[in-house]
């Protein structure tokens, strides 16, 4: 008794089929296309063939992205990459693409690939061999078209930004038979005369407008040259091999020239803010300096010795007038003492007793009568008053008995 | 002398200074001594005065030579 399938067993048992194959799962197709439609959902619906024969096929909205740089149209010829699969709901099989390329330019995206693949392996874009770009170059090389956007571009932008550095054109072909050739020649003889920085490109263009730059001989003329050489290819999507190789990679030839020349106004204005920044800070330590100066003469002028010396000299001064006080002071005491004891000496002086109406007697051989019996009668004695002496002779001498020892000088 | 001139900080010689200045103040040290840090303070400080305006002196060329140079770079 044979299995009965339903439909959906059917159909996931042909998926399972399609999913395992090897081939399916990564299939290259080429074939023009037909019933192309953009859908509002994102994705394109589109049928490929050729006389007698058709496939469907989608592309996803996300697979847009990385995978198509033109827009499709019934009648191309393309090639396809992707995987072909089963669409379970209607039971068919149809190509799911990752990428559509025109045809003819597969095998330039398949070079491409390989080169790239064979450079980096090599090691040719190794970031340890990139130069740096001068900051300010003098003498900027340009390998490109003599005529053409790009160098007018690069010309103008490069007078703008700085009109002191010199241009040197070597003029290439820049796509076409003999374009990469031209190319190489202009990188080593720029690379000769001794540019700063040398500049390559072209505006953009198709894959095939700018093949020369995905030419192994041109990575290898940047790989090997001693200038520092900044690439430019005006492009679509992926960078070329020259991008790769160069020192620096740069959207668009102008973008490459603002790269390789700075903008001398920028520039001076940079040295400007530097140059006043450094005089500022210089008058400002000399200011400190200066002041930190005064504050040390001013110490150093009030610490002296000359001050010192006349702080001393004041002190030696007053020291001077204590002296002379206490000299004067002690002479004063000891002057009042003497006029004291001369006031004391004069009330211990004979004479000064005489004032108040006393004298005193002497005989005549001079000894002083101090008793009635030192004299006899009809002897000659002086008396001294204060203001003189008198004569006189004893007439009588009467003695008196109760003399007392009290009134005896 | 060149080495010498050379080997003269006015950060050095005011710290030195400082130190002088220092001992001067102190009344403790004698005024004979004294007289003596004081020479070599006075030295200090004028060394300093030179090394300041020649400083000064310099800045004043460098600016004249910033300004030519502009004037030369102008366009």
């Amino acid at each position: 008794m044979a299995t009965i399938y339903t439909v959906a067993q059917i159909n996931a048992y042909i998926k399972n089929m399609f999913t395992n194959d090897y081939l399916l799962r990564n299939v290259q197709i080429k074939g023009e296309l037909s019933n192309v439609k953009y859908h509002s959902s994102g994705h394109i619906y589109f049928t490929l063939k050729e006389e007698g024969s058709a496939i469907s096929g989608v592309m996803f909205k996300t697979a847009r992205y990385e995978g198509l740089d033109f827009t499709l149209e019934n009648g191309q010829s393309v090639q396809i990459t992707g995987n072909v699969t089963v669409y379970e709901r209607d039971g068919r099989y149809q190509i799911y693409a990752k990428r559509i390329v025109l045809d003819g330019r597969g095998n330039l995206y398949e070079a491409y690939e390989q080169l790239k693949q064979k450079l980096y392996e090599e090691g040719l874009f190794e970031f340890e061999h990139k130069k740096e770009i001068p900051a300010f170059p003098k003498k900027v090389g340009i390998v490109t078209a003599k005529t053409g956007a790009a160098i007018q571009d690069i010309m103008n932008i490069a007078k703008r930004r700085n009109p002191f550095v010199q241009l040197y054109l070597y003029p290439a072909k820049v796509q076409g038979e003999g374009a990469a050739a031209t190319i190489v020649a202009g990188i080593r003889t720029l690379d000769a005369l001794g540019m700063d920085t040398i500049i390559i490109g072209r505006g953009g263009g198709s894959i095939e407008d700018l093949w020369p730059f995905n030419e192994e001989c041109v990575a290898r003329a940047i790989f090997h040259a001693k200038t520092p050489i900044i690439s430019g290819t005006g492009h679509e999507i992926d960078n070329t091999i020259a991008d790769y190789a160069a020192d620096l990679r740069a959207p668009t030839p102008s973008a490459a020239c603002e790269l390789a020349i700075p903008d001398i106004m920028t520039s001076i204005r940079q040295v400007r803010t530097y140059e006043s920044m450094i005089e500022q800070n210089m008058k400002k330590r000399l200011l400190k300096a200066w002041q930190q100066f005064d504050m040390l003469s001013a110490r150093m002028s009030s610490a002296s010795p000359d001050t010192r010396l006349a702080n001393q000299k004041i002190y030696l001064d007053s020291l001077q007038d204590k002296l002379c006080q206490a000299a004067d002071k002690k002479y004063r005491n000891r002057s009042h003492c003497f006029d004291l004891l001369l006031t004391r000496l004069n009330g211990l002086s004979p004479t000064a007793k005489l004032v108040g109406g006393y004298g005193y007697m002497e005989r005549e051989d001079g000894v002083t009568i101090k008793s009635v019996s030192d004299v006899k009668e009809q002897d000659h004695f002086t008396v001294t008053l204060w203001d003189g002496t008198i004569e006189g002779i004893v007439t009588q001498i009467e003695q008196q008995s109760n003399i007392d020892d009290r009134i005896h000088v | 002398m060149a080495e010498e001139k050379d080997k003269f900080r006015v950060e050095e010689a005011f710290e030195e200074l400082e130190k002088i200045i220092s001992q001067l103040e102190d009344d403790s040290v004698p005024l004979k001594e004294s007289i003596q840090l004081y020479g070599e303070g006075a030295k200090l400080l004028s060394r300093c005065k030179e090394e300041l305006t020649g400083i000064e002196k310099e800045m004043i060329i460098i600016g004249e030579n910033l300004e030519q140079g502009e004037e030369k770079n102008e366009f």
